[in-house]
């Protein structure tokens, strides 16, 4: 499957890619590729390096070693306005938001386009006007529009990560990762954000890698899953032909850890329960 | 607000054409004027019009400060070669200001901790004890410690024991207001939990209270330490012991070079108490204890006392040493318990001259000073301000551009703390003549120190998520430090501006003791022509001022965060 013979195709291509920090193995020699349109979902335990894999794919990380390249670019080479320009075309949606709380939400949505300009802005006064009309068309795709000119701290989380969706297609981006979109939010806000984001990337044709912890909501909304269990891949398949043995692997523990006999071995329950 | 970055730019923009407005073509693409926001612009043009009129007040105006460069380079002339002071001879001037800071600051800290309990809400066992204990404490910390000296000298007589009492007083306002208000911040389960439990008030306050303020109660202390060794340098100034009697008579009497090597030994001196307090309130935060510490011992009888752990070893041998520093301070200065009886009585009869306030007297200089005194802090504020953001920027690890800009700046920043006020607006006057102006500057440059450090401080503790999802965004570093961090640090920002007004309050009505200007003039002479009541009536107007600027500054300071 991972043939980089044809890297126009291709979104997103991995090659044999390790991160460490200190002593822990984040990710661990992985491989795997992406083509243009896919909705790809990334399951495993905390601490499986999800977060450190998505944070890879456009640099936030360097890859310790190993060769990643997306929308045909590498990564791992790319620096200074090329890694910017990289950035610009790849959204970024955090499990905390990150929005700046003080400012209003469309000054938040418009700071998505800093990519595309070259000067510091400070205020929405100072962003161009058809960037303001492009931010309030935005909000208005993510049902905020109302809320333009009120604090970002004063909306609820869904809101927030709404906010922070209409931010990312600000970027006019052509991949979208979300790294636990709808971990900090209660159930209705999960399926409403991520419909949003499903409806959105259908929309835009966008490709999607998205971490998520919820095993349902994965199986209803990717094409695809990989799983990752201790920093590997431990499953890489189509949504549709899942083989449930399969997905409970990626929920056990890794061998290398220590059992403490005091503890009781309850780690497989989360992961069955979860299971529809 | 600082200037904005121009809008117009030649980025590229969006295909998207101009009159491409959604239907019904008028939408708001700006901010409506809130009332908040309507508030927030006047206030700033409020702000820096009261800046512009206090600055010409104090005089600074553009040939002035030209002048002023030539004045100091002359200055510096005279100053140097430094004539390397004569260390024997300081030796017991630099150790006697060293013990008064430390006797001082242990007296405070005695006095206050029962002050603080009857002064939090939480603790206070009656709302009048809380309002006397309050009131003790507002008192306390209303009028500058060289004010006190100055007059506990006329009162007990020139030497060290009004310089420790005159910092003990101040102190006990200072740290008893922060003890308080770490009190009221502990948190309130666990004393429900020990009320229900059926514990008593005292009992509560010593399990549940006690120890979750202890921290904060040590590094108080020791922060207290470190502001009352700047502050005891210069008590000798008016006659209350340690160094600063030796630097005083040294300007005076011209003797520049001498003077400069006078000075920055006590720059050394206050700096080097500065990084060991700094390095001690660092280690209180962190514990390294490991977590499998408190299990049964090896012959398994089971532990009925906590095991010896190596930071358990370390708090004791610290509070065995800071114990051993005390007492040799005291016995160092010959202060005994005895002294202290005797002074407490003597001061209180000797204070009896200064009732009633005569206004009469001053009356027609009271405005014209006070208007001054406000001049210098406003000015001197603006100026610490635009100093200390540039600082600020390179002195926050999070942001700075380059680690040796980092270093270098928090170098700075180290140096600048290491001022006394008092002693530069004396060096200031030697350069720039009498009057506010030499005050203004002086109080800048010595508040630089703690604005930078506060605003760096709040740099690096901001939230890094926002930066980050503009990195993401692939903005470059100036365009994230626009839009994530100014946002985000502009009001404990503005908090610090308001932080450092109140600070420049305090000295301001001080520096006039050595001829910078404002209503510590009046006071001096007051005192030292034996006027007392007159002296009386300007503390009232210092205590009233400082009181309302504290309050006015809490209550912004409150409505912003």
């Amino acid at each position: 499957m991972t043939t980089p013979n044809q890297p126009t195709e291709l979104a997103v291509c991995v090659e044999g890619v390790s991160k460490s920090f200190g002593d822990h193995h984040a990710v661990d020699d992985v491989s795997f590729s992406l083509s243009t349109g896919e909705f790809l979902a990334i399951i495993g335990l905390s601490g499986s390096g999800k977060s450190t894999l998505l944070r890879l794919l456009n640099g936030l990380h360097a890859p310790s070693c190993g060769n990643i390249t997306v929308l045909g670019t590498g990564v791992t080479q790319a620096k200074g306005r090329t890694l910017r320009h990289l950035r610009g075309q790849i959204g970024f949606i955090f499990q905390q938001f990150h929005l700046v709380g003080r400012i209003s939400c469309m000054e938040n949505v418009l700071s998505g386009a800093l990519g595309r300009l070259r000067m510091p802005r400070l205020g929405i006064g100072t962003y161009p006007k058809a960037l303001r009309h492009e931010a309030l068309d935005h909000l208005d795709r993510v049902g905020l529009g109302h809320k333009a000119f009120q604090r970002a701290d004063t909306l609820s989380g869904g809101e927030q990560q709404r906010v922070a969706i209409a931010r990312a297609l600000m970027q006019q981006p052509k991949l979208l990762l979300a790294d636990e979109p709808v971990a900090s939010l209660d159930p209705e806000s999960s399926v409403q954000v991520m419909t949003i984001l499903k409806r959105i990337c259908a929309e835009e044709n966008l490709t999607v890698i998205c971490s998520l912890h919820q095993v349902d909501m994965a199986l209803d909304w990717a094409h695809r899953i990989i799983g990752l269990r201790a920093g590997q891949i431990v499953l890489d398949q189509p949504t549709g032909r899942l083989d449930k043995a399969a997905l409970m692997e990626v929920y056990q523990r890794p061998p290398t850890e220590t059992v403490d006999p005091q503890h009781q071995p309850s780690q497989l329950i989360t992961a069955e329960a979860q299971l529809p | 607000m600082a200037a904005l970055p121009a809008p117009t730019s030649s980025a590229t923009l969006p295909a998207s054409p101009p009159g491409s407005a959604p239907a019904g073509g008028g939408r708001r693409l700006s901010p409506p004027w809130t009332p908040r926001r309507v508030i927030a612009w006047i206030a700033a043009a409020g702000s820096l019009g009261l800046v512009v009129v206090a600055a010409l007040q104090v005089g600074v105006e553009p040939d002035r400060l030209i002048d002023g460069w030539q004045d100091m380079g002359n200055l510096l002339e005279r100053m140097t070669p430094i004539e390397a002071p004569n260390l024997a001879q300081l030796a017991k001037p630099l150790l006697d200001t060293l013990m008064m800071a430390v006797a001082g600051t242990a007296l405070a800290v005695v006095a206050s901790v029962p002050l603080a309990f009857l002064a939090a809400a939480n603790t206070s066992p009656h709302p009048a004890a809380r309002a006397v204990a309050r009131a003790v404490i507002l008192g306390a910390r209303s009028i500058p410690d060289l004010i006190y000296a100055l007059i506990f000298v006329r009162v007990l007589g020139v030497g060290i024991l009004p310089g420790v009492l005159a910092i003990a007083v101040y102190s006990t306002g200072m740290v008893g207001k922060l003890f308080a208000d770490a009190i009221e911040e502990t948190d309130p389960g666990t004393s429900q939990a020990l009320k229900a439990v059926g514990a008593r008030r005292l009992q509560i306050i010593t399990t549940g209270v006690l120890p979750q303020v202890s921290p904060s109660l040590v590094s108080v202390s020791l922060y207290r330490l470190d502001m009352n060794v700047t502050a005891s340098a210069v008590l000798g100034f008016v006659g209350a012991g340690g160094i600063g009697f030796e630097l005083y008579t040294t300007l005076r009497t011209l003797q520049y070079q001498k003077g400069l090597g006078i000075a920055l030994i006590i720059i050394a001196l206050v700096i080097t108490v500065e990084r060991l307090s700094a390095v001690v309130r660092s280690r209180l935060t962190t514990h390294h204890d490991s977590p499998s510490a408190g299990g049964p011992t090896s012959r398994g009888q089971r532990r009925l006392s906590a095991p010896w752990t190596r930071t358990r070893v370390l708090r004791q041998i610290a509070i065995i040493v800071a114990g051993a520093v005390i007492i040799a301070s005291f016995a160092g200065l010959e202060i005994s318990p005895l002294t202290l009886a005797a002074a407490v009585p003597a001061l209180f009869v000797g204070l009896a001259d200064f009732w009633p306030p005569d206004f009469a007297s001053v009356a027609d200089l009271l405005p014209a000073a006070m208007t001054e005194t406000l001049s210098i802090a406003i000015t001197a504020t603006a100026m610490a301000t635009l100093l200390s953001v540039p600082i600020a920027a390179f002195a926050a690890r999070t942001i700075a551009p380059h680690p040796a800009l980092y270093h270098a700046a928090r170098m700075l920043i180290v140096l600048c703390r290491g001022l006394p006020p008092l002693l530069l607006a004396l060096i200031f006057v030697s350069a720039f003549g009498l009057g506010p102006f030499a005050g203004a500057i002086a109080l800048g440059l010595a508040t630089i120190g703690m604005t930078a450090k506060l605003m760096a401080d709040a740099i690096e503790h901001l939230d890094s998520g926002p930066a980050t999802a503009l990195r993401a965004v692939g903005a470059t570093r100036p365009q994230q430090n626009a839009a994530a961090v100014i946002p985000q640090v502009a009001p404990s920002f503005v908090s610090t501006v308001l932080f450092t007004l109140d600070s420049t309050i305090r000295s301001s009505t001080i520096v006039g003791v050595v001829g910078a200007g404002g209503i510590g003039f009046i006071t001096y002479q007051s005192v030292h022509t034996l006027q007392f009541q007159t002296t009386t009536a300007v503390l009232i107007v210092i205590f009233t001022t400082v009181f309302c600027v504290e309050r006015a500054a809490d209550t912004i300071r409150k409505r912003i965060l």
